[in-house]
C-alpha cells in the first residue's frame, strides 16, 4: 500500500487546531478522506480520514458490517496523538469497497438529519410543559 | 437499516427551571439506536460542541498579589454563556475562519475589567465585575455573553426534576488589598473541547446501558411454592431495591432503571432453588445520557448542535469521497491549477 504524504504528516508550519479542525472556507484544498485499494486484494480497500477519530470511525464500521456484501470492516486510530482514523472494508465482490462506503457514509448522514433533531425539540418542549403543569399542580396544593 | 433505526429521544429529567435559570441538567433517554449513535453524541458534545471562552488576556495594571499568567489561566476557565451560538454557530467565526488578522468583532468579544481597592478590606474582583460595552462588539451578538455563576444542583429523590440549584456566589479571580488595582482586556474567542478543556460545555457528561430485569415465572411458581421465606431476604440482596416483595405473591420488578448491574442477584444466592429466578440484561438499543453543563450551553442545546455537526462532517466527508472518485464536482471550485496539483498526486497514491 502506498502511503501518500499529507498536509498533516509535514504540518509544522501550521497552527495549533490546524491538525484537529476542517476550515470552513477552504474545504477545497483539505483533504478529508483518501482512499487506498490494497494491492494483494481485489475487493479490499483502506480509507484514511484525517482529523476523524472513534467518533465516527465506530458508527461507519457498524453501519458496513449491517451490508451483507461486505465480509470484513474495521477501524483502528493509529496512535492518539495522530489525528487520522483508518478504516478497512473488504466486499464479497458484488460492490466496490467505495460504494460500501458512500452508502455508509449517506446513512450515517440520515442518522443525523433534521427529523432527528426536530424530534429532539419535540421531546423537550414536551418535558418543559409536563413539568409547568406539575408546577402549577404543586403551586395550588401550597395554597391549600 | 437506518432509514427504519431513527433515533428518538425522551427526556427522563431536567434540571430546575424555575425564576427564569437556564437548566444546567438533563436526563436523556435514547431509544431505537446503537452504542455508536449514543457515543458519538457523547464525544461530540466533548470536542466539537463549540462555546466561547476567554482566549486572550492583555494586562494594563496588575498590583494584584496574583501574577498575570495565572490571571489569565483563571479567566480563561471561567464559563462565558454562549447562547448566542445555539441555533446560529456561525454568529461568531474562529478565528482562523475570520478574514481579518488580528482580530475583529465579528471572530471576538471582548470584556474588561477595571477595579480598585480603597478599602483596608480585601476586594474580592470576581465574575461579576467583567464588563462588556458596546465598543468593539457586534450587536448581532445576541444574547450578549457573560460568565455564569456556578451553581449547585441538588438531588430530590422520587421527584422528576432536581432541587432549584443554589448559587454558590461568584467565582473570584483575585483579591486587592488597599490602593491595589487591576486593569484588563479579555478576549474571549470561539473554540472546541478539541483545542482546550476551557470550551468544553458539559462538566459531566455520562453513557450509560439500560437494564432489563426479567423475573422467570416458571421458577418464581416454585419458589413461591417451595421458599417463600426467602423472597423477602432476597429481594434485600439488591442495593438498588429494584424488587418489591410482597407476602404470598412472590416478588416483582418495581424500579428496573435503577439497577446499577452489580449482580447480586444472580451470586451468592441464600438458597440454590433461587437460582435462574432473574436474568439481568443490558439493552442493546436504549442508552441514557446524563448531561450536566458548565452553564456555558444549556444541555438540550448541546444535543442539537452535537446532531447538527455530526450531520455536517459527515456530508463534507461525503461529498469529498465523491469528489476524490471523481463522481461529484466542488460546488465551489477553486484555482483549477491548484486542483490540478491536488488530482496528481492522488493519482499517484490510488
Amino acid at each position: 500500500m502506498s502511503m501518500q504524504k499529507t498536509n498533516i504528516e509535514h504540518s509544522l508550519d501550521y497552527d495549533r487546531q490546524d491538525i484537529y479542525v476542517y476550515p470552513v472556507d477552504n474545504l477545497d484544498y483539505e483533504v478529508l478522506v483518501e482512499m487506498n485499494k490494497s494491492e494483494k486484494h481485489t475487493h479490499m480497500a483502506m480509507f484514511r480520514f484525517f482529523k476523524e477519530d472513534s467518533t465516527i470511525g465506530c458508527i461507519i464500521r457498524d453501519l458496513l458490517l449491517e451490508n451483507p456484501h461486505i465480509t470484513f470492516a474495521g477501524y483502528r486510530v493509529p496512535h492518539p496523538l495522530q489525528p487520522e482514523l483508518q478504516v478497512q472494508v473488504q466486499t464479497d465482490g458484488s460492490i466496490s469497497p467505495e460504494d460500501a462506503m458512500i452508502e455508509a457514509l449517506e446513512d450515517m448522514a440520515q442518522m443525523f438529519n433534521e427529523n432527528v433533531e426536530s424530534q429532539f425539540a419535540a421531546a423537550y418542549d414536551q418535558k418543559m410543559e409536563d413539568l409547568r403543569k406539575s408546577a402549577v399542580t404543586h403551586v395550588g396544593d401550597v395554597d391549600m | 437499516m437506518p432509514g427504519e433505526n431513527t433515533t428518538t429521544f425522551q427526556i427522563e429529567q431536567l434540571g430546575d427551571t424555575t425564576n427564569g435559570q437556564p437548566n444546567n441538567y438533563m436526563s436523556i433517554r435514547l431509544k431505537n439506536t446503537s452504542l455508536a449513535v449514543a457515543s458519538a453524541i457523547r464525544r461530540t458534545i466533548l470536542a466539537d460542541v463549540p462555546t466561547l471562552a476567554v482566549d486572550d488576556v492583555i494586562i494594563q495594571e496588575n498590583t494584584s498579589p496574583i501574577d498575570d499568567e495565572i490571571l489569565a489561566l483563571r479567566l480563561g476557565l471561567i464559563p462565558l454563556a454562549s447562547g448566542a451560538l445555539a441555533d446560529n454557530m456561525n454568529r461568531l467565526k474562529f478565528t482562523w475562519d475570520c478574514d481579518c488578522s488580528s482580530g475583529c468583532e465579528k471572530c471576538r468579544y471582548i470584556f474588561t475589567v477595571d477595579q480598585e481597592s480603597n478599602t483596608l478590606e480585601p476586594l474580592s474582583v470576581t465574575q461579576d465585575h467583567f464588563q462588556s460595552g458596546d465598543a468593539g462588539n457586534s450587536p448581532d451578538i445576541d444574547p450578549k455573553p457573560f460568565p455564569v455563576a456556578p451553581r449547585v444542583l441538588r438531588w430530590r429523590e422520587g421527584v422528576d426534576c432536581h432541587e432549584p440549584a443554589v448559587s454558590e456566589g461568584p467565582i473570584v479571580i483575585t483579591k486587592l488589598g488597599k490602593k491595589q488595582r487591576l486593569k484588563l482586556t479579555c478576549y474571549a474567542r470561539k473554540g472546541t473541547g478539541k483545542l482546550h478543556a476551557k470550551w468544553i460545555p458539559a462538566s459531566n457528561i455520562a453513557l450509560r446501558r439500560v437494564p432489563v430485569i426479567k423475573l422467570n415465572p416458571e421458577t418464581l411458581t416454585d419458589v413461591v411454592r417451595q421458599c417463600p421465606e426467602q423472597l423477602e431476604a432476597y429481594a434485600e440482596l439488591c442495593p438498588r431495591d429494584v424488587f418489591t416483595c410482597s407476602i404470598g405473591e412472590g416478588i416483582e420488578v418495581t424500579d428496573e432503571a435503577a439497577c446499577i448491574f452489580c449482580m447480586n442477584c444472580l451470586a451468592d444466592l441464600p438458597d440454590a432453588r433461587l437460582n435462574n429466578l432473574v436474568s439481568v440484561d443490558m439493552s442493546t438499543t436504549e442508552f441514557i445520557l446524563d448531561i450536566e453543563g458548565t452553564g456555558a450551553l444549556t444541555p438540550d442545546q448541546m444535543v442539537q448542535m452535537a446532531i447538527r455537526i455530526m450531520h455536517e462532517k459527515t456530508n463534507a466527508i461525503k461529498t469529498d469521497l465523491l469528489v476524490r472518485l471523481g463522481r461529484q464536482e466542488r460546488h465551489d471550485s477553486p484555482d483549477p491549477d491548484e486542483m490540478n496539483d491536488y488530482g496528481d498526486g492522488l493519482d499517484e497514491a490510488w
